[in-house]
């Protein structure tokens, strides 16, 4: 094994690479910062073609892309020419790297984060060859060895600031005295025992595509395109015992620009026309904006064909027929939307227009069924017995309130004339016609949401009508304007 | 001959008339009084229900929904297909089933005509509710269709004025509230039906205080009047 | 107008629910005419005090009750008819709260039929929370209570109020429960109602935004005006007249509360005066062997008189009982407190301020107008004072005994933490800001909006004047109820028929509901016993002289009045001395030049931040240099303040003032008293102010003066010293003197051995008693028990003896190690390590913290040696005998290997890892050479410095200070190899050098000397981190050898 061990940092000064000068360095270096991990999937995705096995190896501030080169470097021309490759492509990146090159990854890793200069620089390598680690060792920290705090402190207050002291004491008097990762680490380094790592590989994903030579226009040769990739997509699938939970399809245009859409599923399937109705019925609200020239079919999510159906309809009585009942949601979803298609949650709320929550019924699964987030308790609280078994803030039932059954999404403001002034309705004109009021109940007073904004202060009235419909009406406190909310219809 | 009989005789003869050639049943309309006004007992499986008002505020889509709930009885899910965004489901009482109850939510008419049909089509779905003014006679006719092949209850709630000539539905009922003060009443008028005698008329009193609500499975007083 | 009460009102001490003081309600019900207000908490009595304070000054009936959430029925308010009933309701909460954890109650119907006798139940129910009462729930409660059975109608603009009311009429009419006008009210104005949903926020553990239905629907739950009410009701005739009605039926008043002392404490057959003369004069006769003073003789007969006018006795005899205990297990205890300091107290051996040496102040002594209990604290030694508690607990029984009360209130930093969290801050945002309140902790509201952009708040967002609206207004709202450090309450009849008790967080503690103050307030009986860390210091010292071959000490027998105590105290020589070691009390010593032990009371007493704020201490001092002359306006004055050269020092020279100068009765005074002790958090001197300065201008006196000593007596706010505290303090300040100035060693072990306790921790105590010749021996396994010890002297240090530093030093050391190690060496020396783990049954993290602190030196010497052969030492000591001899083959071998042993620097820097000092050397003297080269001045060159001089000098921080009086000066003490450097920080250089300042361990600091006779202070202006200059040294030392 050859290991190479990059410590990365991202450059954030404006000068592209290779140009700084010296006295900048250290103040480019100040502000670079380690990679998070996106970047680090993304980086480690994009360093495949140095070899097939990588990994980021440790957390935090010492996390490192370390990668096998063994059976990759002579495909280079040798080692001095893949690190020269590797350079570029760091350089391109706009990373500063600090690398090392040894037969293990413990003697890679320490040459790499402590060798001569603790400071990044743009790019420094150092090559320790077959066989040389022990002498490389010798002359680095004993925090080389990347132990455990309490291993380093210790040795650092015995004395042993260097590993090179630690490699002639007898094996049994270190093996008494320190954590088994000491021999384990100083082993690993020197190659006496192998050393593995966690190697980053993207998730298998189950796609299909197809490109046309040239373009297409028409919906139909982009259905018939699907109804030939499905089979193919399904069958992984298939062979499993899986089905298909959401699919996605993503068109691309003339001008390479992408299209995607995502099809939900209430339950998995693995039925084609199914698939293709839905994705059809997608195609009628989605239109085609230019012709495409290729289309790719992607499962992104996957479940097990029977557990799911037990699980989802659990809920649901037997008479209803949870095929044709998921086909409706699917197909209702599909052409208005998930947002169209929803559940209803009651919310605790006290203002009338936050009392409920559409749910989408099709929901990427992590969240399905999730309330508006966990509640946190603290710790403090939680020992109480009482308030553990409480119901959350949602399951609180309305059901002591007279709501009407049908609410103005906005408030409709209307002249109302009232007895008193902060008495009841008695009269009121809306859209050019005036309305008596024969009796009117209330005031429900509603004061709430200070900690959105302006608090909303409102008195809600029921009123009869004199043509006998009931209506809600309510008087904004602040101003003492009147607003027509709903109808109990 | 009793009325049972009668009645009996009735849903015989509706049987054979069936164009689907398939009986669904009958569920009650969730209010008592109501039922009794209706020539079949209750609302009959696999048709449409018109329910007419003037304005909003009659009471109507209340009275919708106590027979949609009847309709969606034995765990079968229901459909609100809501045109204009004004349903409020926090009217509905605390043992509405609402995890079986999905709403459409819908921008344009012919997505909720879609919708509806869609809805009503689907074998197991217990009803369908909507409010729906724009609607037509060719309209009302296809989820007429669609409510046979399913056996579900279509509930539509529409402006009295839009009244079409041809009625496809099974029942087609007018309601009035009454401006009296007190407890709240609406006058129910059954304008047409399949079988039965039209302009029979019942008085159904209505609850929206918040206290000694009586839950909505129990029997609605015994106050039907006239006829 | 309809004449109405309020029956259903609760109070913040209703924690986390109710948003207002009790006196805000009262204020408030007052202001709208109520006929009466009842205050109700949840499941408490905490409230009523407060409530009945506020009440009884304004002259508003107050009903005393509590709402009860009983789990089989629905929830009522249970309101006292008088104390018989009163007495049931508390013990119906203390029963509730016995069977629940802290903070809950459980109770059942049944126990409401048990406890109701008396009591009117006011059944209540939230239309919005729960389902409506039923009617057979309500008849239940018809049969239980009778005529005293009530149906509360309350309303809140709720969905429908009007069929709330209808359905309450017909359950009125059905239960045959008359219904009664109430509000439900959690807060006295609806402007608190975003502070009550933060309060829910708070107790509910999530935002605001997140509580939902869990908040109110609107403000309603305020205190109406009547003719607001009037209209509310208006489909309920009779409802608001009832009210009135119900409240009508209530005669108790918690005033009914006092004088409920116990009985037993005179012999059967002897009254409780009797017995307590017999003991005074007894105890005189052995005061005063030679014949009792005149002087004092006169004081008992005076006090005695007094005492039995006043019905007193009973509680001196608690007192003395208390004392009498202690004596029998060798407990030291003194008294002090406004009673305390009397001749009576004296003879009765509860203090040792001789009458007849210092001047007794009669009017501080127990006074007719004022109505409250004598007032003593006893301190006990510290470590041993739960001994006498639960001696209280034994003889009293856990009935008629408890613990007092502590209200735990929020403060700034805890208010702002809260709603930070209820208005949804960010966390990093919260801690930010909690960081910079830290600096004040008293909190004028401009101070918030400071912390507020100190800690990254935008001052303009509205999210932040919520913010600081409603912390500010939080901070002083009670919190939970917690107890007081000693306070113990003791009655005649049950406890827990006067106020409910609870079970404390500590095992074997009981606590009532009540507060000191609201025990101040009804007049109870309560003796505080408090834990005081010089005592049992003081103990511990007589222990050690006389197990050191010195005589037998008690506090009487420590010769009184000898010179070189003084001359030592006026060298400043004080550290470890009670009360005078601070820095402020130790830059005055040298001017005040105390001589007799009055002077040490006006020193106790003085260098207080209340005569400080008050601008006396400049004056006295001058008067007493002789640079100013002292006058007085009247001859009264001078009466009231010639021992103290003019200026009032002691709370009773306040108090007595008022009376003297300005025509106050006494009664008067001693609510002036009172207003001084809470003005600060609650205002109301100035309705003294003019009072006062018209009573002077009256008797003659320049309005000139008379601003000043209004000042003066404003600057006592809740510090002010009362004489008599103040003579007991310098009894002990002069005792601790004494044992300092001839037993340095014994005192230097003592004290040490005693801590947590005073200003200075055990290093500098140590090198204290080095430099005052005391021979320190390091700790070591082989010599150190877990305290530290005395040791014969060496010929160096002659008679001395020296003190052996023990184990109890090294943190991390448990006591019962320690104890094993020292019972292990009675069977003889450890031989090794392996000796030592085995015998003293010690793991390996132990030994290797004793190898670090090198106090292993069994096998060498060499700290470093020590720590590889502990670490050898595995953690299974089972494991066969052969494998120890096999690390004995490998040892020489590794011994060789083994890097060089430590440097000096690095062996300075492990001892204070281990111990937070070192017996070697200074640290910053490994930085002199670099520090000379930089022109720094060591401490020892400073005191060579003139006034005003520029200066550089160094140290390693030991102290920062920030007394709250010191308008943001911090006061931070330096230490070099050659003594301490006082240093001056004013807010702008703390605030220029944050960093440095709060967390470097040593400074290089620019600045101006300042030099008042012999003490001289460094005012910074500019400060340098060295820190890393010392670790730099340590590690080149190392990398070059």
């Amino acid at each position: 094994m050859r290991i190479l061990c990059l410590r990365l940092r991202l450059r954030h000064d404006g000068e592209p690479p290779g140009r700084e000068r010296t006295a900048s360095l250290h103040h480019a270096a100040a502000r670079a910062t380690v990679p998070d991990g996106a970047l680090r999937a993304r980086l480690a995705d994009d360093v495949e073609e140095f070899s097939p096995l990588i990994g980021w190896v440790g957390a935090g501030e010492s996390a490192s892309l370390c990668l096998d080169v063994g059976p990759t470097a002579h495909g280079f021309g040798g080692e001095a020419a893949l690190v020269e490759r590797l350079r570029a492509w760091t350089e391109q990146r706009r990373l500063l790297a600090t690398v090392a090159l040894a037969d293990t990854l413990g003697a890679a890793w320490a040459v790499a984060h402590c060798g001569e200069s603790e400071e990044p620089a743009t790019w420094r390598c150092r090559v320790i060859p077959p066989g040389r680690q022990a002498a490389a060792l010798a002359t680095l920290p004993v925090a080389a060895l990347r132990l455990s705090f309490g291993t380093t402190a210790l040795l650092q207050e015995l004395g042993f600031s260097h590993i090179g002291p630690l490699l002639p004491l007898p094996r049994e008097a270190l093996a008494e005295r320190f954590p088994p990762e000491l021999l384990l680490r100083i082993d690993q380094a020197l190659g006496k025992v192998p050393e593995l790592f966690a190697a980053h590989r993207p998730l298998p994903v189950w796609e299909a595509k197809l490109a046309w030579e040239g373009s297409i226009a028409s919906a139909e040769s982009l259905v018939a395109a699907w109804q030939h990739l499905l089979p193919q997509l399904l069958e992984p699938l298939r062979q499993r015992g899986r089905g298909v939970a959401r699919l996605l399809a993503e068109q691309t245009g003339e001008s390479h620009t992408l299209r995607r859409f995502v099809v939900g599923l209430l339950r998995p399937t693995l039925d084609a026309d199914h698939l293709l109705g839905l994705l059809q019925l997608r195609l009628e609200t989605e239109r085609l904006r230019e012709p495409i020239v290729g289309t790719r079919l992607a499962v992104l999510e996957e479940s097990p064909l029977a557990v799911q159906q037990q699980v989802l309809f659990a809920d649901l009585a037997p008479p209803v027929e949870s095929q044709a009942w998921a086909t409706l949601v699917e197909r209702l979803s599909g052409r208005l939307g998930h947002e169209a298609v929803v559940r209803v949650r009651p919310r605790a709320d006290h203002q009338p227009e936050r009392a409920w929550q559409g749910v989408p019924w099709l929901q990427p699964r992590e969240t399905n069924g999730a309330t508006n987030g966990p509640v946190k308790a603290s710790p403090l609280r939680k020992r109480s017995a009482s308030r553990q078994g409480a119901p959350a803030a949602d399951a609180v039932p309305s059901h002591a309130l007279p709501r009407p059954t049908l609410l103005l999404p906005r408030p409709q403001p209307i002249r109302v004339f009232a007895v008193a002034p902060q008495g009841h309705p008695h009269r009121f004109e809306s859209g050019g016609r005036e309305q008596q009021v024969v009796e009117s109940w209330g005031p429900e007073r509603l004061e709430t949401g200070w900690w959105r904004g302006p608090s909303l202060r409102r008195d809600y009235f029921r009123a009869l009508l004199d043509d006998g419909r009931r209506c809600w009406l309510f008087r904004e406190l602040r101003s003492g304007r009147w607003f027509l909310h709903g109808w109990f219809d | 001959m009793t009325p049972n009989t009668l009645e009996q005789l009735r849903e015989d003869l509706r049987r054979v008339e069936s164009n689907a050639g398939k009986a669904w049943g009958v569920v009650s309309s969730g209010r008592e009084v109501v039922d009794r006004l209706l020539p079949a007992g209750g609302l009959r499986r696999g048709t449409l229900v018109e329910w007419l008002a003037s304005e909003p505020g009659s009471g109507a889509t209340t009275l919708a929904l106590d027979a949609a709930r009847s309709a969606a009885g034995d765990g079968r899910p229901m459909v609100v297909v809501d045109r204009r965004g004004w349903f409020y489901p926090p009217a509905l009482s605390i043992d509405w089933p609402l995890e079986r109850l999905l709403v459409v939510r819908c921008r344009r008419d012919d997505e909720a005509f879609w919708a509806c049909d869609q809805a009503l089509r689907t074998s197991g779905v217990g009803a369908v509710l909507t409010q729906c003014d724009a609607v037509d006679e060719r309209r009302l006719r296809c989820w007429q269709l669609a409510a046979e092949q399913s056996g579900a209850v279509g509930l539509v709630v529409r402006h009295l004025a839009r009244q079409p000539e041809a009625c496809f539905s099974d029942l087609r009922l007018l309601v009035a509230p009454s401006c009296a003060v007190g407890r709240r009443r609406v006058s129910l008028t059954l304008l047409r039906a399949r079988q039965g005698r039209p302009g029979a008329v019942v008085e159904v009193a209505l609850d929206d205080h918040a206290y000694s609500l009586p839950p909505p499975t129990a029997s609605p007083r015994r106050r039907a009047a006239g006829a | 107008m309809l004449r109405y009460a309020e029956l259903h009102c609760l109070s913040n001490f209703t924690f986390l629910r109710a948003a207002s003081h009790p006196d805000e309600l009262v204020a408030r019900a007052v202001e709208l005419g109520y006929s009466a207000l009842a205050v109700t908490d949840r499941h408490s009595l905490a409230g009523v005090v407060e409530a009945h304070a506020a009440a009884k000054e304004a002259d508003l009936k107050l009903l005393i009750g509590a709402e009860v959430h009983p789990s089989d029925a629905p929830s009522t308010v249970l309101l006292a008819t008088d104390r018989a009933a009163y007495g049931r309701l508390a013990r119906l909460l203390t029963l509730g709260k016995s069977r629940a954890p802290k903070g809950e109650c459980h109770l059942t119907f049944a126990d409401l039929a048990t406890y109701g006798e008396g009591l009117l139940a006011c059944v209540f129910a939230d239309p919005a929370a729960s389902t409506p009462p039923t009617v057979s729930q309500l008849s239940a409660y018809r049969e239980l209570f009778g005529d005293r059975a009530y149906l509360l109608a309350e309303a809140h603009c709720g969905p429908d109020d009007r069929a709330w009311f209808a359905e309450l009429q017909t359950l009125s009419r059905r239960a045959k429960l008359p219904l009664a006008a109430a509000g439900g009210v959690y807060y006295h104005t609806p402007q608190r109602r975003p502070l009550q949903d933060v309060l829910t926020a708070i107790r509910l553990g999530r935002p605001v935004a997140e509580c939902g239905k869990e908040l109110f629907a609107n403000a309603e739950r305020h205190l109406h005006a009547i003719d607001e009410l009037e209209l509310l009701y208006e489909s309920l005739p009779g409802a608001i007249a009832r009210s009135a009605e119900v409240a009508d039926r209530c005669r108790f008043c918690l005033d009914e509360l006092r004088y409920e002392y116990p009985e037993e404490l005179a012999p059967v057959g002897v009254t409780p005066a009797e017995y307590l003369r017999k003991l005074a004069w007894d105890g005189a006769a052995e005061r005063y062997p030679q014949g009792v003073p005149v002087k004092v003789r006169d004081l008992v007969t005076r006090e005695l008189g007094l005492i039995e006018e006043l019905h007193y006795e009973a509680y001196f005899l608690t007192v003395w009982d208390l004392v009498r205990f202690a004596r029998s297990q060798d407990i030291l205890c003194q008294g002090r407190g406004s009673a305390a300091n009397s001749a009576v107290c004296y003879c009765l051996g509860v203090t040792a301020v001789d009458p007849d040496r210092t001047d007794v102040l009669f009017e501080r002594f127990i006074s007719k107008e004022r109505d409250e209990a004598p007032d003593i604290d006893i301190d006990f030694e510290h470590e041993r004072r739960e001994e006498v508690l639960q001696y209280v607990y034994d003889k009293y029984g856990r009935e008629r005994a408890a613990m007092t009360g502590v209200t735990i209130r929020y403060r700034t930093r805890s208010a702002s933490r809260e709603v930070g969290k209820a208005l949804g801050l960010l966390e990093e945002q919260i801690d930010a800001l909690a960081k910079t309140f830290v600096d004040h902790h008293r909190n004028p509201e401009t101070k918030w909006q400071e912390c507020c952009q100190d800690g990254g708040l935008d001052l303009d967002n509205r999210q932040t004047a919520q913010f600081i609206l409603l912390a500010s207004e939080l901070v002083g709202f009670p919190r939970h109820l917690s107890q007081h450090v000693g306070g113990m309450v003791v009655s005649r009849g049950p406890l827990c028929e006067m106020v409910p008790i609870e079970n404390a967080a500590m095992p074997g503690r009981t606590v009532i509901e009540w507060n000191k103050d609201d025990l101040d307030v009804l007049g109870l009986l309560k003796v505080d016993c408090l834990a005081l860390g010089m005592l049992t210091a003081i103990r511990k010292c007589f222990t050690l002289i006389e197990g050191a071959g010195g005589p037998k000490l008690t506090l009487a027998d420590v010769p009184a009045e000898d010179p070189a105590v003084y001359e030592m105290v006026s060298r400043a020589d004080t550290m470890g001395v009670f009360q005078i070691e601070s820095r402020a009390q130790m830059s005055m010593l040298p001017r005040l030049r105390p001589a007799k032990f009055y002077d040490l009371v006006i020193e106790v007493a003085i260098v207080r931040p209340g005569p400080i704020q008050g601008n006396m201490v400049h004056p006295y001092l001058r008067r007493r240099a002789g640079e100013e002359p002292v006058e007085y306006p009247t001859e009264e004055v001078c009466q009231v303040l010639y021992k103290t050269l003019g200026v009032p020092i002691f709370q009773e020279q306040a108090m007595k003032l008022a009376i003297v100068a300005a025509g106050f009765s006494p009664g008067e005074a001693d609510q002036l008293r009172r207003a001084m002790a809470a003005w600060r958090r609650k205002g109301g001197i100035d309705a003294f102010r003019d009072k006062l300065l018209d009573g002077m201008r009256a008797n003659g006196i320049s309005d000139e003066f008379a601003e000043r000593l209004y000042q003066q007596i404003c600057g006592f706010g809740e510090y002010g010293f009362p004489e008599s505290h103040a003579a007991s303090f310098a009894l002990l300040v002069y005792v601790s003197a004494w044992l300092k100035c001839h037993y340095p060693a014994a005192f230097c072990a003592a004290l040490i051995n005693s801590q947590p306790m005073g200003f200075y921790a055990p290093g500098q105590l140590v090198r204290d008693a080095r430099e005052h010749g005391v021979a320190i021996r390091a700790i070591d396994v082989s010599h150190s028990d877990w305290d530290l010890t005395l040791e014969p002297g060496d010929e160096i240090h002659g008679e001395t003896p020296a003190v052996r530093l023990g184990l109890r030093l090294l943190q991390g050391m448990p006591e019962a190690a320690a104890r094993r190690i020292v019972e292990a060496r009675r069977a003889g020396p450890f031989l090794s390590t392996t000796d030592l783990a085995r015998r003293a049954d010690l793991g390996q993290p132990l030994l290797l913290l004793l190898a670090r602190a090198d106090a292993l030196r069994l096998a060498s010497e060499n700290r470093r040696a020590a720590l590889w052969s502990a670490l050898a030492e595995r953690r299974d000591r089972n494991r066969p005998l052969f494998a120890e001899l096999g690390v004995g083959d490998d040892e020489p071998a590794v011994a060789a290997s083994l890097p060089p042993t430590l440097t000096p620097l690095e062996e300075v820097l492990a001892d204070y890892r281990s111990a937070g000092f070192s017996l070697r050397a200074h640290p910053v003297s490994f930085l002199r050479e670099q520090l000379r080269r930089r022109q720094s001045l060591s401490a020892g060159e400073l005191a060579e410095h003139k006034h005003g001089e520029l200066v550089r000098t160094a140290g390693l921080v030991l102290l920062r200070q920030r007394p709250s009086t010191a308008k943001g000066i911090t006061f931070v003490t330096l230490e070099d190899e050659t003594g301490v450097i006082n240093l001056v920080l004013h807010a702008a250089v703390w605030q220029r050098y944050r960093e440095v300042a709060r967390a470097a361990k040593v400074w290089l600091v620019d600045g101006r000397l300042e030099r008042q006779g012999p003490i001289v202070h460094v005012v910074a202006a500019r400060l340098v981190d060295l820190t890393s200059n010392l670790r730099d040294i340590a590690q080149r030392s190392r990398d070059f050898q």
